[in-house]
């Protein structure tokens, strides 16, 4: 899907970010009764202290986190919007499955809570990856109405069978405290998973430029006919990408439990699953340009949180803000020399 | 049971006939469900403040058709990705619609109004006197009506006039519209602003239906819609009969909460279920038709 185009791309980036800053500065002064405050709030946010750098920082991993499972899912030719019952159901996975072994010691707990997280969320894509590969069923619909049904049925799940009656929110009860991950900058959320989702960035950029299968599903994403006659086994990636994407998904969500939400709440990793669509169109589906990509949206989105702090907005202005960087990052705004026939 | 399934299935009726048209032109149109979204709050928001039905159900026409219209003609000219495009009209939609029921009701929840108006429902003379199918013409809103109208009206234009086959064309041989000097963009521009005016009709069909606006109040239709013109074959024939599927299951699992005291909440997962379940069978028994069609040769 990517073309590279370097001007007209890293145009259409600024314009989609710029855009996205814009609405935000005009909206300030509707919100916000004290206008200069919030955007002073807004720009220096994450910079105030420890506390808000460190959350920045811990956030903005998240969501390279799932930015890098749209990157698997693009460089394959597939699109994965079940993202956000991914994320979820890999939380959900992670907080069961340390909730039945309570007694397990804390690094092997970790270790199976993030491996559940993993499979959890890599099963569900898969099921719309194998069916795929199986009879052709259109994965970038399969796997929304799959996700969205699951949202809904832990959204039941966290309300009812699985509350714990003792708490106030719609929760799960809460995982051990021998299960949370370390944290580096306390009393911030920011915690070793930061440099697992460091190594991913890593992993994955070295997994499809340096490594045979890499190159196969890379090659396969741009042509599938060109793969086919190249003797790829073209069918194998239609499964393969969708699936890495929902394992990268499912391990999002077990590393916010794992490292800040310690339970299920009703909608917890609400928004994830579209932030990585936003992220990695911003990064041009780069490994590596994740990390810039990442910093970039949580900047925007953590200022778009201050600016309505004090009404109850996060999720709609969440929405609003991923719809006007989706809506221009794929634009071109240079027109090509040369008219080319078929192309998107 | 007829008569609930008629008006259960007229949204995603309405909207896939519309959607039919984007789809026949080359571009799946994913944004059904905002454009539907946006159409419902719109025709409540008019409706519930002016009191009148006509006024509310055309100003949801006219807000999802403008809609649709700068989503399709900022997408295709600016070369964009359709779907990335058609994502951000369902997040914004959704954004959109919470900050605006704020704004104009001091709520994001449940708005009731007093002077909503009540949808007249009627039944049609000879029709409804049919044995078995009489049921589908009794006591039915004008949308239902408005519904089994629109089916052989699409038909017939897409496959009986020029502008149909236009859209036809600019989905399966786009060269042969270049060669006429007839811009394939702009044709999709139009299919998609014509599935943005349907959209907007289905929207208010569901305030209409209910009296009141729900947040949210589409729950997957649209996305509903949108498997229903694939399993459809693409024809309006088709998505008669797969709407007609959709609505007797959902009508099926809603009578199931009554009998096996399955919570409201856990329901809310059932369309999308249903539907996902739907569209794997038919790509299965497509497949495996085509197979045997290919034995036979």
């Amino acid at each position: 899907m990517p073309e590279s185009r370097p001007v007209s791309t890293f145009f259409s980036i600024l314009v989609a970010v710029s855009a996205a800053f814009l609405l935000l500065l005009l909206l300030v002064p509707f919100i916000s009764e004290t206008p200069g405050k919030t955007l002073a709030s807004f720009l220096t946010g994450p910079f105030r202290s420890a506390y808000y750098l460190g959350n920045f920082l811990h956030r903005a991993g998240l969501y390279a986190l799932a930015g890098l499972a749209m990157v698997l899912s693009f460089q394959g030719g597939m699109f994965n919007l079940g993202g956000e019952g991914q994320v979820y159901t890999g939380a959900l996975g992670t907080t069961m499955v340390l909730l039945i072994f309570p007694d397990l010691p804390g690094l092997p707990g970790i270790l199976i809570g993030l491996v559940t997280g993993l499979l959890s969320g890599a099963l569900l894509a898969g099921i719309s990856g194998f069916f795929r590969m199986k009879w052709n069923t259109d994965e970038l619909i399969s796997s929304f109405l799959l996700s969205s049904s699951l949202v809904y049925t832990i959204d039941y799940l966290v309300s009812g069978p699985l509350r714990d009656s003792e708490r106030y929110l719609l929760s799960t009860p809460e995982i051990a405290a021998a299960f949370r991950l370390p944290i580096i900058l306390p009393p911030s959320h920011l915690n070793m998973g930061i440099i697992l989702v460091l190594l991913l960035i890593w992993g994955t950029h070295r997994f499809l430029y340096h490594s045979s299968v890499g190159y196969e599903l890379r090659i396969t994403g741009l042509n599938r006919e060109f793969a086919g006659y190249g003797g790829i086994p073209v069918n194998r990636y239609h499964f393969l990408p969708i699936t890495l994407s929902g394992a990268m998904y499912g391990l999002a969500g077990s590393l916010y439990i794992l490292g800040m939400g310690h339970a299920t709440v009703q909608g917890c990793t609400g928004g994830m699953g579209w932030n990585g669509i936003a992220i990695a169109l911003i990064a041009r589906t780069r490994p590596f340009l994740i990390i810039p990509a990442s910093l970039v949206f949580t900047f925007l989105e953590a200022g778009a949180q201050n600016a309505v702090v004090h009404s109850d907005f996060s999720f709609e202005f969440g929405a609003i803000l991923q719809a006007v960087v989706l809506f221009f990052v794929t634009a071109r705004f240079f027109r090509p020399k040369i008219f080319k026939k078929g192309a998107k | 049971m007829l008569h609930s399934i008629a008006g259960i299935m007229t949204p995603f009726l309405i909207a896939a006939l519309g959607g039919l048209y984007t789809e026949r032109a080359g571009v799946l149109n994913i944004a059904l469900e905002g454009l539907m979204l946006i159409g419902a709050f719109t025709a409540a928001a008019v409706a519930g403040l002016t009191g009148s039905m006509g006024l509310g159900l055309f100003s949801a026409v006219l807000v999802s058709g403008l809609g649709s219209y700068f989503y399709a003609t900022t997408a295709l000219r600016l070369r964009a990705n359709i779907f990335i495009a058609a994502l951000a009209v369902n997040l914004f939609a959704a954004g959109f619609t919470g900050i605006a029921s704020q704004a104009i009701f001091s709520t994001k929840g449940v708005v009731r109004f007093e002077k909503f108006p009540v949808l007249p429902r009627f039944s049609l003379p000879l029709l409804s006197e049919i044995p078995l199918l009489g049921p589908l013409f009794t006591d039915q809103s004008v949308f239902v009506y408005a519904g089994w109208l629109m089916v052989p009206l699409f038909a017939w234009i897409l496959y009986r006039t020029p502008a149909g086959l236009r859209i036809r064309a600019a989905g399966s041989n786009e060269t042969a519209l270049v060669l006429r000097g007839v811009s394939p963009r702009r044709v999709r521009e139009r299919a998609t602003v014509i599935s943005g005016i349907t959209c907007g009709i289905a929207g208010a069909s569901l305030t209409f239906n209910l009296g009141a606006y729900v947040p949210n109040i589409t729950s997957g239709r649209g996305w509903i819609a949108l498997v229903a013109i694939f399993l459809g074959y693409k024809r309006p024939g088709g998505i008669l009969l797969v709407s007609f599927l959709f609505a007797a299951a959902e009508l099926l699992a809603q009578n199931a909460q009554g009998i096996g005291n399955i919570p409201a909440s856990l329901l809310l997962a059932f369309p999308f279920f249903i539907t996902f379940i739907g569209m794997v069978v038919f790509s299965a028994l497509h497949t495996s038709l085509l197979k045997v069609i290919r034995k036979i040769r």
